[in-house]
């Protein structure tokens, strides 16, 4: 149930992309916690759901405004319409992006870094511009975008995708330099939940459990209750020294340079160790958060 | 309709957190937001009259304590400090490596003598090592825990004087991947990277006032800001973060990691 007296009671927040997936978790979470939250999708049917979901599962506040994060007045209208709606917003999260077909950097189009780009970068870079002026004249707020850890490595066969994030990650740490005086933090997380390119991981048991496996704490985050928090803290109080930072919730993935080989329990039935040198391979294909 | 309680990710209800170097600065609001989430605590610092007196403000308060003195460049110390955590309470969910050594600041990194070498290094990585080691264990045995380990911004920016501190504190930094690694998933390690942070905000140093105008937001943390990021990374609210530094220094290192 939504708390009223949680650590976001009283604040509102716009989530782009939140009909389904990430977005809709973190959305999810932000109302439990006493937010009041926009979710912004081009899905009307899933998002009008996704809305009666929350205000009757969680008893929160939520309304939806549909929204092509690709097309500059789309974004602007969604800013405008939560204004209206709750009179002011406190926290932005950008996490709309489109997905191009995994190709080689080679055979990547124009069209196609266009489109990641224009979603991505774009939608993102609109809503930071229309939500300036509400929160530097509240005196602050909080923007969360989405980077990726395909984007900080390099993954194979996503060059459009991977550009776009870390383009992100720049926009991200230029506004927290510009707008710190505003008293508005401006953070990314990397998140690695069980949606986007991974849904298909959701109904093949086999391969998730494969998937899982590599990754330090064994299991791909769920978007409610592991990316959720994350973001709950990002936009909150709690993190009110903080801007400018990546947040990798990721289960480890960040930190992980190989597969893990063999795991074995210690001699003495504590923990686990490597008993072998790890054999360093190149991150996986077709990765993504 | 009732509003039923919110999600207890926050909370650290019936769990007992080890900090080290709790009666000052950034240990003593990390002792204290822990409490307030519901924690019992063992507290350690070097100064016996300075442990009590703390560790008396927080029974008043109705907080479980055990405070105990040790000096965490002290092997001993350090063990004695795990076990006595295990004989109080039991348990061990929660461990944050806060106590460090600053070394003495030398002008010149090419001339840091041997004996900065050997405090830094006793206080910023064998200590908060053998800390994790022992009580990694008793998490792993137990299903769960969550590590911090207190870094600087002086780890990964140019900060002059701080040449022992800081290659130590990067060490720590290196450490907290290896034990998230290989602890998993059972234990969590993360770090938190402080800025300047000083009682009220405002600059206590030339040093700190020069550098103002490099903070984004235009000024220092308070120790509260390092708490609440503790918090965080101590509660299932980061239940699928592990390995990460967090920078909580108003935007001056702008982590890129």
């Amino acid at each position: 149930m939504a708390d009223q007296n949680g650590r976001l009671a009283g604040r509102v927040a716009v989530v782009t992309g939140a009909a389904a997936g990430l977005g809709l978790g973190m959305a999810r979470q932000l109302v439990r916690h006493g937010a009041a939250v926009t979710i912004g999708d081009r899905n009307a049917a899933a998002g009008a759901k996704a809305t009666h979901d929350i205000r009757t599962e969680l008893g929160g506040q939520c309304v939806f405004v549909p929204a092509d994060v690709s097309i500059s007045k789309q974004v602007a209208n969604l800013i405008d319409e939560t204004i209206r709606t709750f009179g002011h917003i406190d926290v932005l999260i950008n996490n709309a992006q489109n997905f191009t077909p995994w190709l080689p950097l080679e055979e990547k189009t124009d069209e196609m870094f266009a489109e990641s780009l224009r979603t991505g970068l774009w939608g993102t870079l609109w809503a930071m511009r229309a939500v300036f002026p509400h929160m530097r004249a509240q005196g602050g707020g909080s923007i969360i975008n989405l980077a990726s850890v395909n984007g900080t490595l390099g993954v194979a066969n996503g060059s459009d995708y991977n550009t776009t994030k870390e383009a992100i990650r720049g926009l991200t740490r230029s506004a927290a330099q510009d707008w710190g005086v505003h008293g508005i933090r401006v953070n990314c997380i990397e998140p690695n939940g069980l949606s986007g390119a991974w849904s298909a991981l959701a109904s093949d048991p086999a391969a998730l459990a494969e998937r899982s496996a590599l990754l330090p704490l064994r299991r791909i985050g769920d978007p409610e209750w592991d990316i959720g928090p994350a973001v709950v803290f990002l936009a909150s109080d709690d993190s009110r020294y903080v801007t400018g930072t990546t947040l990798h919730v990721d289960g480890g993935t960040h930190i992980r340079m190989s597969r893990p080989a063999v795991r074995a329990t210690r001699p003495d039935g504590h923990g686990h160790y490597l008993p072998d040198a790890a054999v360093v391979e190149p991150p996986l294909a077709s990765e993504s958060t | 309709m009732t509003i039923a309680a919110g999600p207890p990710s926050f909370r650290l209800d019936g769990q007992v957190a080890i900090v080290t170097g709790a009666t000052k600065n950034i240990g003593r609001a990390i002792a204290d937001a822990f409490a307030g989430a519901g924690a019992s605590l063992v507290l350690t610092a070097r100064t016996e009259s300075d442990l009590e007196v703390r560790c008396r403000e927080l029974r008043a308060d109705g907080v479980r304590v055990h405070g105990v003195v040790a000096d965490v460049a002290s092997d001993a110390d350090v063990r004695r400090t795990v076990a006595e955590a295990e004989d109080a309470f039991g348990r061990v969910d929660v461990l944050v490596n806060n106590a460090y050594s600053a070394g003495t600041a030398r002008p010149f990194a090419l001339d840091v003598p041997d004996q900065d070498w050997d405090s830094c290094w006793r206080a910023n990585v064998l200590g908060p090592y053998r800390l994790m080691q022992l009580a990694g264990r008793l998490m792993i045995d137990r299903g769960g825990g969550s590590i911090i380990n207190i870094l600087s911004i002086s780890a990964f920016r140019h900060d002059p004087g701080m040449t022992a501190y800081a290659a130590t504190k990067a060490a720590l930094w290196s450490l907290t991947r290896y034990v998230a690694t290989e602890a998993a998933p059972a234990v969590r390690v993360n770090a938190i990277s402080p800025g300047p942070i000083t009682p009220n905000g405002l600059p206590r140093t030339r040093g700190m006032e020069r550098n103002l105008p490099l903070i984004p937001m235009g000024r220092c943390g308070v120790p509260h800001e390092i708490a609440m990021v503790a918090l965080f990374l101590a509660s299932p609210a980061s239940s699928y973060v592990t390995g990460q530094v967090i920078g909580v220094d108003g935007g001056l290192a702008r982590h890129v990691v």
